[in-house]
């Protein structure tokens, strides 16, 4: 038994010898090894970690932009401005926005919200692993980013979570609706650190970075919100006036001389304020709102004048309102033609039997040039969307003003935007309804429309929505927009990691 | 050990009431046993040896002998001292005779054995070496040197024609007993020539034959039903089936090697309770979906641990069934803990083929088969489908003018003309004002266009063919197999195609007395061919929901360079036929694997076993795929090559296990112990590289190069690997026999958990307790072996991806500058969650084992429970996270059950055999906890799967469809506007889906989708009957499940109300759909033109429950023709010869292609193949 015990022990010996040198296999961190406690450590991997909080807006790892997924199909595709020519039974969601059918389970209003919230995420990150005093431009692009991603939220969804800083899942089911006068709170406090701690703007190899005109002018904007629907605080006008009175000066050197200069490849840059930045040539930088922009329904046929490649359209067959199309036309606006086409030939000029398709439909944002090869997808467009610029910092203050009943003074600003577009100025002081057309005009395409009917107020915004709707969708299975409609659903996949939460009116 | 050379000192222990003729049962039980385990049990290795020297027989050995007065103790002493023979016999009862003389004389010890034990209670048997001395009980006295002996000579064979040893021969009615030696011999004095003699063995079907006067008899015995004497693999290591505490489950070659199958999984389906194998897709090379016991994790992968000659794979595709020996399934925790970390969706062992000791033997076995498709999907025919458009043009008609549907097509186009002030003569005009006044297509019934059927044009019939050859043989020195295989499978699917070479060596040699080693090498080259036909807008879908028409002349490739599609009222012009799809664009995935196992067995002292095994597997797969422009919907817009594409994605990974492992087995009286320990420790690493491009400068050839394609749609590299470190030791003890206990430990380190909960502790304790050993029930005669299992163990689950405890950051680019260029920006990608730990499972198995009957009928009967907590999955978290999921331990869930298997043995003759094999299992699977507060998860499509507290994983959740809503669920209000009068969803009409209203609100809604249902079925089983008459054999399985329903989240493209008839749909669409109220249909499909169509709700749950004729097997063994070959087996096969079902959306209620196999979106129909085989050994 002796000898058989020290065997024994001499082989259990031996193993644990061989196998604890080998504890530390286990240890196997990422082959790429960005672990995010050991990143944000010097100032090329902060740069990096901005412009990623930057590129939530573009294609995000998708195929679609933040502009095409908020600003048009959950924006300017349910506003008075387009129709529905003709379903097909691809984008569902899109005819559900068009319809007002959205529920909490439409995959683009879940998008959307998760989109804000990754950008609101990885600004926090940010902010969270560098410390105050340093790297002060990227914290205040940083504030300005998330400050932007609330503001977004608030009019789009209401009041939702208010997080600055990383969260893990257990916390964050726990917290409760946060009231809106609580996010606005966080957004000007945000939107002012970032104005003070940033240059004006940033040119060359910087373009396309927010500076704080920029965080200026949502500033502005946003208190133009919070005077409107729903907070309807009256305090906020006055406010929206003082700052953006305080940068008309740096906006006035910024603006464009021509409309259609805004929307050229050249000027990128050059006249807005905050823009999404999109780039052609295959690299998932490219913009996919000329695709749904410009659809006539997804096996439609491309133009083969505008496009060299093959130009896949998506979405549904979206038209301009007709109504609007004739004001425009007989009021010789100069803005229809830059963001409007009456139609397009379906072959090129070579092929004698083409014809000519009538359609209203908005090209403002196609790169109309059909020897252009970097483009190589429908979702690889390049023009930069604007979510601000010369025109929305001007008529914001005209507005402001109005509403704080200095109408006079508002004048000169309407009438800049009105003598642009090749109207007569207006013949008296502009009234708000003067303001609200001339937006309506200003920024067709541009997903305004919406969020502006929004804080006009819900008796403004139902029935304008209704009529519209009467007139144009009367026979399609929809059904007539209503309060709920002025805000969407916390999507269901918020709610279902949550029991605290109460969905949004009417869902 | 009970026995050795000296038997006077072993006997003499043991009991009076111990049967000489169990003793002699069991000792050579225990040789069969040790030929196949080996090198266990040492001491019967000796009498392994003794058995290949041919021992001379009693009447050739003589010896000088005389007794005076002395006992037979003394005698057979003496005997063998002057004899090679050794006595086994019970010293107690031989110590009752005494008193023997015999003169002094050369004599055979026949004789003098004849002579001493002459009129004496005792009789004798040879076995080899060995004469075993039996006492004859409760002899009548009177009959004693009354009664004339007679002496019977004969053979005993199994149905293999091989000798049978150690069968107990009986004459019937007296203690006059012997056994057979290892040629199946016996010698038996009967006391009756018109008696009978009774045949009995562990095993076998005892048997009674009547002598008749006869003095010879050649007697063939059946094995029984139960195979209570095999030896099983557990983990680790090998246990005799009569000593398992714990739930294991065995196939063999026989099961494996009769029918022509092609992936290793097949064999296991409808055969084993407790193990479900689901055919979810049937492409060529597919891999199918195991489970044992019921699904114990919700992260989607519930496949069971592989385990193939002691090294863990992670997919069976490369194994050739043909060299498989048995596949041996371990079902509750207590046999797979010794798995620890992998073992909580049960264990799979797999053992491939040895050489035997003899003569090298090859085998050839081959078959050549046609398959085809079980089924077609009843979708619209051209006909029907015109009809279809037009009823639904005619509703537009009238929905849109008022005016009766009858109203010819002139005057709809007056009608127009007269509304528009425009005229309509061209086919492009009409098209303007198809819906609006219901306008039909000027091609129907023309020649402008042609009916096709989709499924006839993509479906063939399709040959399979396989040619395995194998050698292999065994000697003192080396043990040796060798094979290699060719399989080559066209698809049911043009295009589909698959082809394995598969090789195997398995080699061992015996360096000296105590040390052997081995290498298993299994080289296999796997080819798929064949673009993905499954999911959306694939093959599948498309020759679903395409309608049977095409232009004139485009035939099948419509659609593809130079024609176009149907057009306007087809869903044209910019679609490419299903058939161009599965043939034009080219995919070929190659999975080249090496599998290998370095084995050395050093034999330390008797009983303790070292053995070290490294273990290699390699993986290099390669995929490229090519589509041309040529085949692209919009060829006409592009110059050639300018639409291609071409992609190649490869992946390498190695495993290494290497592995120690010590075992020690002692018996000391009645006690028996066996202990193993071991460590081991598994890395895995992985690489893998992606390229693709767009764009070439012409449409030949898939080669690019940077320079020359126009974009590049990826170029990455990526890696990964991980590592876990094991700890483990079993020990296991019976005592006589009859009360068996074990129990196991492991800790495993796993590298996928962060440093705190890195190590998990695995334990497991069981019982067993053969109750037919107790003397109570030995007396009970129609019971035979009969055995009680308790076992209780845990198991852990780590397979989730790795480095889930760390956050990473992830590239995401952005465009900014003047130049618009490329700048890199990273975000974070992941949370990182420190306190992710193992997934564990606590089972439970409480098992009975009876034989009837005399072991005719083997029922096995298990009852399970399991409890498997902090299940690992990416759950859903608060989009307020900034993320959509998490890795997480996110609750429980429980899986409870019985599985009975049962056999039986109904005829049996000479000539006709009759067998039956029946299981069926029975599992509830139910999630028990969750948490953010027991919070649902959802998930997949249209997030239709839901994880819910108490009810099955991956439950179903969709609107409960209750009928069509009809104008009388409506009243027209004074605005003219219909008002329901019951909850309807809002917008819906009359002929929309009526829904149940779940949480009586009074409208549909979001909240009133339920838990509809789920796949789990009530049970499933099977049967095989297996019929033998002479020559012939024919066995037929069948195979199904009763409940469970399937949802086809695919048939949502053909089956449900679009409004858009320029595609196709179920028949049921024209024939039962709501059109009006006068046209209302079956009351069950919704009208075509629904106003409400994008809810997800039961009409596409369907039942999925089914039987299937799996296979009938038709044999014939040739007589044996020794010049030529020794066996040969020709038979003819059909598999899925017949399906039962309701599942009319898809080709097979078993389809799975995504939502954590939960959801069917066109999966590959199984094919019915008829095949013909040939089996021959040399």
């Amino acid at each position: 038994m002796k000898q058989l015990n020290i065997k024994w022990i001499t082989v259990i010996v031996l193993m644990m010898a061989v196998f604890s040198s080998c504890k530390k296999d286990i240890d196997i961190a990422p082959i790429e090894n960005n672990t995010s406690n050991t990143f944000y450590s010097n100032e090329i991997e902060i740069k990096q970690a901005i412009i990623g909080v930057y590129a939530h807006l573009a294609r995000n790892g998708t195929n679609t932009d933040f502009a095409t997924d908020y600003f048009w199909l959950a924006s300017e595709n349910r506003s008075d401005l387009l129709y529905i020519a003709a379903e097909t039974s691809a984008q569902n969601d899109q005819l559900d926005f068009r319809k007002f059918l959205i529920t909490a389970n439409s995959g683009t209003v879940s998008t959307n919200y998760a989109r804000l919230y990754q950008i609101i995420k990885d600004a926090n990150s940010l902010l969270f692993y560098t410390t105050e005093g340093q790297y002060k431009r990227y914290r205040a692009e940083a504030c300005f980013l998330r400050a932007y991603a609330y503001s977004e939220l608030a009019r789009s969804f209401g009041p939702t979570a208010l997080i600055t800083k990383p969260i893990e899942n257990a916390e964050a089911i726990a917290l409760p609706r946060a009231p809106l006068s609580d996010i606005y709170a966080q957004i000007i406090t945000d939107l002012q650190y970032a104005a003070a701690n940033l240059d004006k703007v940033y040119t060359g190899a910087d373009a396309g970075r927010v500076g704080s005109l920029a965080a200026n002018a949502l500033l502005g904007q946003v208190y133009i919100t919070m005077g409107g629907y729903p907070l309807n605080d009256a305090t906020a006008y006055a406010k929206a006036e003082t700052v953006l009175t305080s940068i008309i000066a740096d906006v006035n050197a910024r603006f464009s001389p021509t409309y259609a200069g805004l929307f050229t490849l050249a000027n990128e840059n050059k006249y807005d304020l905050f823009s999404i930045q999109f780039a052609s040539g295959g690299l998932n930088l490219g913009s996919s709102l000329a695709g749904y922009a410009t659809s006539t329904g997804s096996s439609g046929t491309p133009f083969p004048e505008w496009m060299y490649t093959s130009y896949t359209l998506q979405g549904q067959d979206m038209r301009v309102d007709s109504d609007l199309v004739k004001t425009m036309r007989t009021n010789k606006d100069l803005r229809f033609s830059v963001s409007i086409d009456t139609g397009y030939w379906n072959g090129l000029p070579s092929v004698p039997t083409r014809t000519f398709v009538k359609k209203n439909i908005i090209t403002k944002f196609l790169e109309k040039d059909n020897t252009n090869t970097s483009i190589k997808a429908w979702n690889d467009q390049p023009r930069n969307f604007p979510i601000l610029r010369d025109a929305d910092a001007i008529l914001l203050l005209a507005e402001a003003l109005v509403r704080n009943g200095k109408a006079s003074d508002a004048k000169q600003y309407v009438d800049k935007i009105r003598t642009r577009a090749g109207l007569p100025i207006l013949a008296a002081a502009p009234t708000l309804d003067d303001i609200k057309l001339e937006r309506k005009y200003e920024f067709i395409g541009e997903g305004r429309r919406y969020f502006d009917l929004v804080r006009y107020g819900e008796t403004e915004a139902v029935n304008t929505l209704v009529a519209f709707n009467t007139h144009y969708h009367s026979k399609l299975n929809g059904q007539a927009p209503t309060k709920r409609d002025l805000l969407m659903p916390i999507p269901q996949n918020e709610l279902k990691t949550r029991s605290n939460w109460s969905q949004n009116f009417g869902y | 050990m009970i026995f050795s050379e000296q038997p006077t000192e072993k006997v003499d222990g043991y009991p009076r009431h111990l049967k000489l003729n169990l003793i002699s049962t069991y000792l050579i039980k225990f040789m069969r046993i040790s030929m196949l385990a080996g090198l266990i049990f040492c001491t019967s290795a000796q009498l392994i040896l003794a058995a290949t020297v041919k021992a001379q027989k009693l009447n050739e050995v003589s010896v000088v002998f005389g007794l005076k007065d002395e006992s037979l103790y003394s005698a057979l002493k003496k005997i063998e001292n002057n004899s090679p023979f050794h006595f086994i016999f019970t010293k107690d009862e031989i110590n009752e005779v005494r008193s023997l003389n015999l003169s002094q004389k050369k004599r055979s010890v026949d004789e003098i054995l004849s002579v001493i034990l002459d009129k004496s209670q005792f009789s004798y048997s040879q076995i080899d070496k060995s004469i075993l001395i039996i006492k004859m009980k409760a002899l009548n006295t009177a009959g004693l040197g009354i009664r004339e002996t007679v002496m019977i000579t004969g053979d005993v064979m199994g149905s293999d024609n091989q000798p049978i040893p150690g069968v107990t021969v009986k004459e019937k009615n007296t203690n006059n007993a012997t056994a057979t030696d290892v040629n199946g011999h016996f010698v038996l004095k009967a006391s009756d020539a018109n008696g009978t003699l009774v045949f009995s063995f562990l095993g076998y079907l005892e048997k009674e034959v009547p002598l008749g006067g006869k003095t010879t008899v050649k007697v063939t015995m059946l094995e029984a039903a139960t195979k209570l004497n095999e030896v099983v693999v557990v983990g680790y290591g090998t246990q005799k089936r009569t000593n398992i505490t714990g739930a294991v489950s065995r196939i063999t070659e026989k099961e494996i090697e009769e029918r022509p199958i092609t992936r290793v999984e097949q064999a296991l389906q409808g055969q084993i309770a407790g193990v479900s194998v689901r055919s979810n897709s049937g492409t060529p090379g597919a891999d199918l979906t195991v489970n044992v016991r019921g699904a114990a994790s919700v992260s989607g992968n519930t496949t069971p641990l592989y385990v193939v000659d002691g090294v863990p794979l992670d997919n069976l595709s490369g194994l050739n069934p043909s060299d498989i020996a048995s596949i041996d399934v371990l079902k509750d925790a207590s046999s797979s803990a010794i798995y620890g970390a992998r073992g909580s969706n049960g264990v799979v062992l797999v053992t491939t083929k040895r050489g035997k000791t003899g003569a090298t033997v090859i085998s050839l076995s081959a078959y050549t088969a046609l398959a085809s498709a079980e089924r077609k999907v009843d979708v619209l025919t051209p006909d029907e489908w015109i009809d279809f458009s037009k009823k639904w043009l005619d509703y537009s008609w009238t929905l849109n003018t008022g005016q009766s549907g009858s109203i010819s097509q002139a005057d709809r186009i007056a009608y127009a003309t007269s509304k528009t002030g425009k005229t309509y003569t061209t086919r492009t005009d009409l098209l303007g004002i198809r819906a609006a006044y219901g306008i039909y297509d000027p091609y129907w019934g023309t020649s402008a266009i042609e009916p096709i059927d989709w499924q006839d044009v993509m479906f063939r019939k399709a040959p399979v063919n396989d040619v395995q050859l194998n050698a292999s043989g065994a000697n003192d020195m080396v043990n040796y197999s060798i094979s290699g295989g060719v399989y080559n499978q066209d698809g049911i699917i043009v295009g589909s195609a698959y082809k394995r070479y598969s090789f195997r060596a398995n080699i061992e040699a015996k360096l000296s007395q105590r040390v052997k080693i081995g290498l298993n090498l299994s080289p296999s080259i796997g080819t798929i061919t064949g673009t993905s036909v499954e999911g959306n807008n694939n093959g599948i879908a498309r020759m679903l929901s395409l309608p049977g028409w095409v232009l004139a002349g485009t035939g099948k490739e419509a659609g593809a360079q130079p024609t176009k599609w149907y057009d306007g009222w087809g869903p044209g012009p910019n679609v490419v036929s299903p058939y161009i799809l599965a043939t034009a664009n080219d995919r070929i995935n190659k999975d080249t694997r090496i599998n290998s196992a370095f084995n050395t067995n050093v034999n330390i002292i008797k009983g303790l076993d070292i053995n070290g095994l490294v273990g290699w597997n390699y993986r290099g797969n390669s995929q490229r795929t090519y589509s041309p422009t040529w085949a692209q919907p919009t060829w006409d817009a592009a110059t050639p090559g300018q639409l291609s594409s071409a992609t190649k994605t490869t992946l390498a990974s190695n495993s290494v296990l290497v592995q120690g492992t010590a075992t020690y087995s002692k018996e000391i009286g009645k006690h028996a112990i066996n202990a193993l320990f071991g460590a081991s420790e598994e890395t895995y690493s992985e690489e893998t590289t992606s390229q693709g491009e767009t764009g070439f400068p012409n449409d030949k050839t898939y080669i690019f190069d940077l320079s020359r394609g126009t974009t590049i749609n990826t170029n990455t590299i990526y890696g990964t690997s991980n590592a876990i470190i094991s700890y483990f030791g079993r020990v296991q003890y019976s005592y006589n026999n009859k009360y068996l206990f074990a129990a196991s430990l492991r800790s495993d380190g796993s590298s996928k958990f962060g440093p705190n909960n890195r190590w998990g502790l695995f334990p497991s304790l069981s019982a067993g307790w053969i109750l037919s050993e107790e003397p109570m029930f030995k007396k009970v005669n129609w019971l035979g072996t009969t055995k009680l299992r308790l076992s209780w163990g845990q198991n852990g689950n780590d397979r989730i991806v790795s480095s889930q405890f760390l956050s990473s950051m992830a590239a995401l680019n952005y465009a900014t500058g003047t130049s618009q260029t490329s700048t890199s920006g990273f975000y974070v990608g992941n949370i990182g969650y420190s306190k992710l730990r193992w997934e564990k499972t606590d089972s439970y198995n409480l098992g009975l084992d009876i034989g009837l009957l005399k072991d005719r009928i083997s029922l096995s009967a298990d009852v399970y429970y399991k409890n498997t907590t902090d299940l690992l999955l990416n759950a859903p978290v608060s989009l307020t996270t900034g993320f959509t999921n998490q890795y997480d331990n996110v609750g429980s869930v429980v899986n409870k059950g019985l599985e009975i298997q049962l056999n039986t043995v109904n005829v049996v003759d000479n000539k006709f055999k009759w067998n039956t094999s029946m299981n069926i299992s029975f599992n509830r699977n139910t999630i028990t906890s969750l948490t953010n507060g027991n919070a649902d998860i959802k998930l997949g499509q249209g997030n239709t799967i839901i994880q819910r507290v108490g009810y099955p994983i991956n439950s179903y959740y969709l609107l409960q469809a209750t009928g069509v809503l009809r104008a009388s669920d409506f009243t027209t209000n004074s605005g003219g506007a219909l008002v329901a009068n019951i909850p309807i969803f809002t917008g819906q009409k009359p002929g929309d889906t009526k829904y149940l209203d779940a949480n009586n609100d009074g409208k549909i809604d979001a909240n009133d989708y339920v838990v509809a249902g789920n796949f789990q079925p009530k049970f499933d089983f099977g049967i095989t009957n297996t019929f033998t008459y002479r020559h012939w054999d024919l066995s037929v399985l069948l195979q199904g499940r009763v409940g469970g329903d399937l949802l086809s989240t695919g048939s949502r493209s053909w089956n449900r109300a679009t409004n858009d008839t320029r595609f196709n749909y179920m028949a049921s669409w024209l024939k039962d759909a709501y059109w009006s109220e006068s046209d209302p249909g079956n009351g069950k499909v919704p009208a075509f033109f629904s106003a409400v169509t994008s809810q997800y709700d039961t009409n596409w749950m369907y039942s999925a429950a089914y039987l299937r004729i799996k296979n009938i097997n038709l044999g014939y063994n040739l007589p044996k023709i020794t010049k030529v070959f020794k066996t040969m087996r020709l038979y003819a096969s059909c598999d899925n010869v017949w399906l039962f079902d309701s599942y009319y959306p898809g080709y097979s209620p078993e389809g799975a292609t995504q939502d954590n196999l939960s959801g069917d979106w066109g999966s590959y129909p199984l094919a019915r193949t008829f095949s013909l085989g040939l089996n021959v050994t040399f």
